[in-house]
């Protein structure tokens, strides 16, 4: 017997969910990672604090910087990997083309 | 015109555009729902979104009262960090509308689901699973609805409390109340008055126009919410003196503490002029080697008959009517700068400083941020990572952000919704973390009442820039937000009750006409019964928010996931890893209630209550569904397989 084939929606989905995550975890790692070596304090020790384009340099780094990257990453996604996929009619459009309500 | 000369601030005017548009637009689309299947148009527009009403729906539901009242106050009291607190929004609209929209849109079509019981349901032919699943979301939807509620009405309470009109109805309101028992436990006429006409409002648009008049308003709402944020940016940064000089000032600051004062007026003073409203600065007694100092009264402070100490009125359960309760400036450029009002003096009785960041300066630069109650501060790294996780995980397991994800027209119209929305929270939230940095140099001292420093930031800046009725317009973007909020709770609890259980247990042969019969009355139902509990609403009303809000996704993301992604997933591992979710959510709250007394839930190793129970929820699915009978080989094609022909 033949194998069957995978619905290529759920595959290209699949393949589109993996992406996502793995952004998302790049921008953990990079967020949190600028954050506890250069913006946690948790003893309030710190006498100074270096300040980028009037944000706090950790901010500016650790959140305005991957905040730009996602912006860029999401443009990509959205023009040249993620797949226009025919997701089919519903059923509810059938019936509704079946019921006799008055066209406005 | 007439309401500008009578001294009003334009808020009303603002106000009742605003309600007139939204009725319109109801109107518009109680006709387009006219010819259309009834169920599938009202509840889901007939799938039919495109690129604007999809991206905008979706920004406007997830955006609540919390984002302009509850996030704007915690940037204002914890500093720099809570840029961090909202970070993981970089990543929100291409995780939540990417991770799961195709297989969502694709599977419901499929099966014809308008409601997410429905799809899951469908997905694995069991009504007892529908059954699970409307349950918890009207369980948790009806806790969520009467804390929106109450949150519309303070909202719109601080929009129209400067309005004559309004204080003479809210007049009009107390009478009233007084014959109604059951009106008269609400804790204030005014807060009756906007809670009637609130939930009235929000009610008729809702039940006359269904889910494409909440979409259309959604849309209108989300341009207000943004316009107020472009028009505050550059006035708030302009009025503090530029960006870097707000931070170099944020860095010297140190905190507050939290103070009880006696406050007495100069024997000089003539005894009917002895008032001290709310939010005043007095000065206070140089005591021992310190100079005079400065505080800030949390409430307003009345003279009894002859007497020159102020006290409370009513007094409180606990404590000291003479003692009450302020804020203690420790800024010197601050104490220097504020004039007090004359005339009184305050001698600190009791003085509570913050349990982290007391005296420390760059607090507020810095994490963890500054806590007048932690001691570990506002967000050490675990919460840090905890409310990454949570903002995005969180938002994708909302059933609100699902249905939107049944309705859009086709995969085009997701992709570019992504994009969309992806500039648009761009544009509201990191903005919004610089303007309230900014409000600390512009506003000092409201931690008396950090809620209100949105609608007096709005105010302060549109005064300084001379067109003060641009405030009625700012005010307007948290009243938009919750009210976008509501409409589409409003609906998912009506839906889940009409189609879920009415239509596919009681009455499956019902006619159109009943069935629009029993959505009409449903939400209307639901709607004034969210309002008549929200007359004497619970406390905690931001916990509620939140409580409910992550209560949702633990229990459903990782079942409505699995089931679109895993063939290997089944009907007993998608009720078992639910209700897993639920039930560990739901044990550390009560758990948190019974050892703190307050809606606080047990954070073990300082990770928030969602991080666990989505952990343990996502354990039992695979566990479960490994342990037991994969789902019949049918219902895998049907769902997995390429079945054209």
């Amino acid at each position: 017997m033949k194998e069957p084939k995978y619905d290529p929606v759920y595959l290209h989905a699949t393949r589109e969910a993996w992406v996502i995550l793995g952004l998302f975890a790049v921008l953990l790692v990079w967020a949190m990672g600028v954050y506890y070596f250069d913006g946690y304090d948790p003893e309030a020790t710190k006498t100074s604090v270096a300040i980028v384009l009037g944000m706090p340099r950790w901010v500016f780094w650790g959140i305005f910087a991957p905040w730009c990257f996602s912006i860029l990453c999401t443009v990509a996604f959205v023009f040249f990997f993620m797949k226009d996929d025919d997701l089919g009619e519903s059923l509810d459009d059938e019936a509704g083309d079946n019921n006799e309500a008055v066209q406005p | 015109m007439i309401l500008f000369a009578e001294g009003s601030t334009g808020a009303l005017v603002v106000f009742l555009i605003y309600m007139v548009g939204v009725f319109v637009l109801a109107a518009f689309s109680n006709r387009i729902l006219k010819g259309k299947n009834f169920l599938g148009e009202y509840f889901l527009g007939s799938r039919s979104l495109g690129v604007w009403a999809f991206a905008l729906t979706f920004a406007a539901t997830s955006a609540s009262g919390g984002s302009f009242v509850g996030f704007p106050s915690k940037v204002y009291s914890h500093g720099w960090v809570v840029a961090l607190w909202i970070g993981s929004y970089m990543v929100v609209p291409i995780l939540v509308m990417g991770l799961l929209g195709k297989r969502i849109n694709q599977l419901s079509r499929k099966t014809g689901a308008i409601t997410i019981p429905d799809l899951m349901r469908d997905r694995f032919n069991s009504p007892t699973l529908g059954g699970m699943a409307t349950f918890l979301l009207v369980f948790f939807m009806t806790f969520n609805l009467i804390a929106q509620f109450k949150a519309g009405s303070i909202i719109l309470q601080s929009l129209l409390q400067d309005e004559p009109i309004y204080q003479s109805a809210a007049a009009m309101t107390g009478s009233v109340m007084q014959h109604v028992p059951y009106f008269s436990g609400a804790e204030s006429p005014g807060y009756l008055l906007c809670l009637i006409t609130f939930a009235i409002g929000v009610i008729l648009y809702t039940t006359y126009g269904g889910f494409r008049a909440v979409v259309w308003t959604d849309v209108m709402q989300g341009i207000v919410m943004v316009a107020g944020v472009i028009i505050m940016l550059p006035l708030a940064i302009y009025f503090a003196g530029g960006l870097e000089s707000a931070t170099e000032q944020v860095a010297d600051m140190t905190p507050p503490n939290r103070v009880k004062v006696r406050v007495t007026a100069a024997d000089t003073m003539n005894p009917s002029d002895r008032v001290v409203p709310f939010g005043v600065w007095l000065r206070t007694e140089s005591t021992e080697g310190n100079k005079p100092g400065l505080v800030r009264v949390e409430q307003a402070i009345t003279f009894q008959g002859d007497s020159n100490v102020g006290q409370l009125v009513p007094a409180p359960k606990e404590g000291s009517e003479y003692a009450i309760p302020a804020i203690e400036i420790t800024v010197p450029s601050q104490i220097e700068s504020i004039e007090p009002l004359a005339g009184y003096h305050a001698e600190i009785v009791k003085t509570e400083p913050y349990a982290f960041g007391a005296g420390e300066k760059n607090v507020y630069l810095n994490g963890p941020g500054p806590s007048f109650d932690h001691e570990i501060g506002f967000l050490p790294l675990s919460l840090a990572v905890s409310f990454f996780f949570m903002w995005t995980f969180s938002g994708a397991g909302q059933p609100g952000n699902m249905v939107r994800q049944m309705a859009f027209k086709g995969s085009k119209t997701l992709r570019y919704g992504i994009l969309t929305l992806c500039f648009y929270f761009s544009i509201i939230y990191f903005p919004l973390v610089l303007v309230f940095c900014c409000a600390r140099v512009i506003l000092p001292g409201w931690e008396i009442y950090p809620d209100r420093i949105m609608p007096e930031l709005a105010k302060s800046l549109t005064e300084s820039a001379g067109f003060p009725w641009v405030a009625g317009l700012l005010v307007a973007a948290p009243f938009a937000a919750v009210m976008s909020t509501v409409d589409s709770f409003l609906l998912i609890s009506s839906s889940a009750i009409v189609r879920d259980v009415y239509q596919r247990n009681i009455a499956p042969n019902a006619s159109e006409a009943t069935i629009k019969r029993m959505t009409y009355i449903a939400t209307f139902a639901i709607g004034a019964a969210a309002m008549l509990a929200a007359v004497n609403p619970p406390k905690y009303l931001q916990d509620i928010i939140v409580f409910t809000g992550s209560g949702l996704s633990t229990s459903f993301l990782v079942p409505i996931a699995l089931m679109l992604y895993w063939p290997r997933f089944n009907k007993i591992g998608a009720m078992l890893s639910m209700l897993a979710g639920f039930a560990s959510y739901v044990v550390l709250y009560a758990w948190g209630y019974f050892t703190f007394n307050k809606m606080k839930a047990i954070q073990p190793g300082n990770f928030h209550p969602f991080m666990i129970a989505m952990l343990a929820s996502l354990i039992t699915a695979i566990v479960v569904s490994l342990l037991t009978k994969p789902s019949p080989p049918e219902m895998t094609e049907r769902f997995f397989y390429d079945n054209k022909k």
